[in-house]
């Protein structure tokens, strides 16, 4: 203690130079506005740069993990893609693309995918964000659904030109009607309500309905955002209060966020067309 | 208190005089002289040195709420009569200068020399933190440093001036 009166004693002078400095300098970076914004957006910069170093630093140790997840999302691809059938058929002159593109020359493409990093993730604060290496230059605009491998990530909320912002499942804005599977039942909404970050409460879900521990809950086919079909989690634990008219169920997530690396941005290429006809705009003819 | 009164008179004329006409008049881009910085000049060498911080930071901010531009002046008047204080308590001896009837460095006192090195040292330095504050880039260092120049002859020869003029 005598110590640091003493040293604050012999360094009075600068130190109260420094703070008529420091206070002066503070004046200018919030008054004048060329100032101002230089000095933000350059520390924006700056700390965006970190975070790309550091992403690039940490993505190498979770290269296993990321690796192990895109094998088994390939199998699950060829598996849907019915290649087998082509393969015994006797010789044909067709590469592997062309059966690949035969076979789905009947559909249009409705959903197109963007690959984007994740470059800052956070998981333990109440409503968590996401930040992504790609930008408005790279065809990310506000509203797009986020998915990596394992299953759904979250929606962008915002973009600048190379970066962009979103809102992870583990917000306690998000919400979500998913789709169970087994029973066929589209019902209830996902909501997080903090403290886990690989549990998610599944709400509102009637407790008539004969659900069992350990069924899959992907995304139903009602949202415009999420494509069907993607995986969102596994029921872990179903209470029945008897004062509620609604189950309680804990979902296990299918996606790890703390280990959240590569994500795939989807873009509903019928977006527009959906919005039009849903608020009354597009005219349908009557033949 | 004649010394003290005297001081108060100075430093209104000169904050005026700064904000009601050399920074109204334009004198090309480099030219930006600053003769305020006489009021610190003229400072006796016994004056309490935190006092000297204080009123170089309000009669700063004074100027900047003139003149418009949020705390350039304050900074760099801090930034000047630090390095004034470290200058004078490392180069001059105040007995000296005292039994000369003198209580503020002037040319009679060292001679010229030592003036010439230290006005323009001091004028520099005060000119240099503005400029960097005001043009607030790295890539602009050039542009800085001549427009540092320019003014701070400008504003030596309008302190000369001044000095004859009032006999301060």
């Amino acid at each position: 203690m005598f110590v640091l009166i003493k040293w604050l004693r012999k360094y009075s002078y600068p130190l109260v130079a420094f703070l008529l400095f420091g206070f002066s300098v503070n004046q200018i970076l919030r008054y004048q506005i060329y100032q101002h914004s230089f000095y933000f957006q350059s520390s924006i910069t700056f700390f965006r740069t970190i975070d790309v170093w550091k992403s690039n630093f940490v993505t190498y140790f979770q290269l296993r993990h990321d690796n192990e997840i895109l094998a088994n999302e390939n199998i699950r691809l060829r598996n849907q893609l019915k290649i087998g059938l082509v393969k015994n058929e006797p010789f044909r002159d067709t590469s592997y693309s062309d059966s690949v593109s035969k076979e789905l020359s009947n559909y249009r493409v409705m959903y197109s995918y963007i690959k984007a990093k994740v470059i800052r993730n956070t998981t333990n604060s109440s409503n968590n964000f996401f930040t992504l290496d790609q930008g408005k230059n790279q065809g990310i605009y506000p509203g797009m659904a986020v998915i990596n491998p394992e299953g759904i990530v979250g929606v962008i909320l915002g973009c600048s030109q190379n970066f962009s912002r979103g809102m992870s499942v583990l917000n306690s804005k998000f919400g979500l009607t998913p789709l169970i599977p087994e029973m066929n039942l589209r019902q209830g909404v996902i909501n997080w309500k903090g403290a886990n970050a690989r549990i998610v409460d599944l709400d509102e879900i009637n407790r008539t309905e004969k659900i069992k521990q350990g069924m899959i809950v992907v995304t139903s086919n009602f949202s415009s955002i999420f494509p069907a079909n993607i995986p969102i989690g596994k029921i872990e634990k179903i209470e029945s209060p008897l004062n509620s008219q609604y189950h309680k169920i804990s979902l296990k997530l299918a996606t790890n966020f703390n280990k959240l690396n590569t994500v795939y941005c989807i873009k509903n290429n019928f977006n527009n067309e959906i919005d039009s006809l849903n608020s009354g705009t597009l005219n349908i003819s009557n033949d | 208190m004649i010394d003290r009164l005297k001081l108060i008179i100075l430093a209104l004329i000169l904050a005026f005089l700064q904000s009601f006409l050399l920074e109204q008049v334009d004198m090309g881009f480099w030219l930006r002289p600053m003769p305020y910085i006489l009021l610190f000049l003229s400072f006796p060498l016994n004056f309490n040195k935190y006092i000297q911080l204080v009123i170089a930071f309000v009669f700063g901010t004074f100027i900047d709420l003139l003149s418009g531009s949020f705390g350039t002046n304050s900074a760099s008047c801090v930034f000047l009569v630090y390095i004034k204080q470290l200058v004078d308590s490392r180069f001059v001896d105040f007995d000296s200068i005292k039994l000369q009837g003198e209580s503020y460095i002037n040319i009679r006192t060292k001679g010229w020399v030592f003036f010439a090195y230290y006005i323009f040292g001091l004028t520099f330095s005060h000119h240099f933190v503005f400029f960097a504050l005001d043009f607030f880039e790295f890539s602009s260092i050039f542009r800085i440093l001549i427009t540092t120049i320019v003014s701070t002859l400008g504003t030596i020869s309008l302190v000369l001036l001044f000095k004859s003029i009032f006999r301060i």
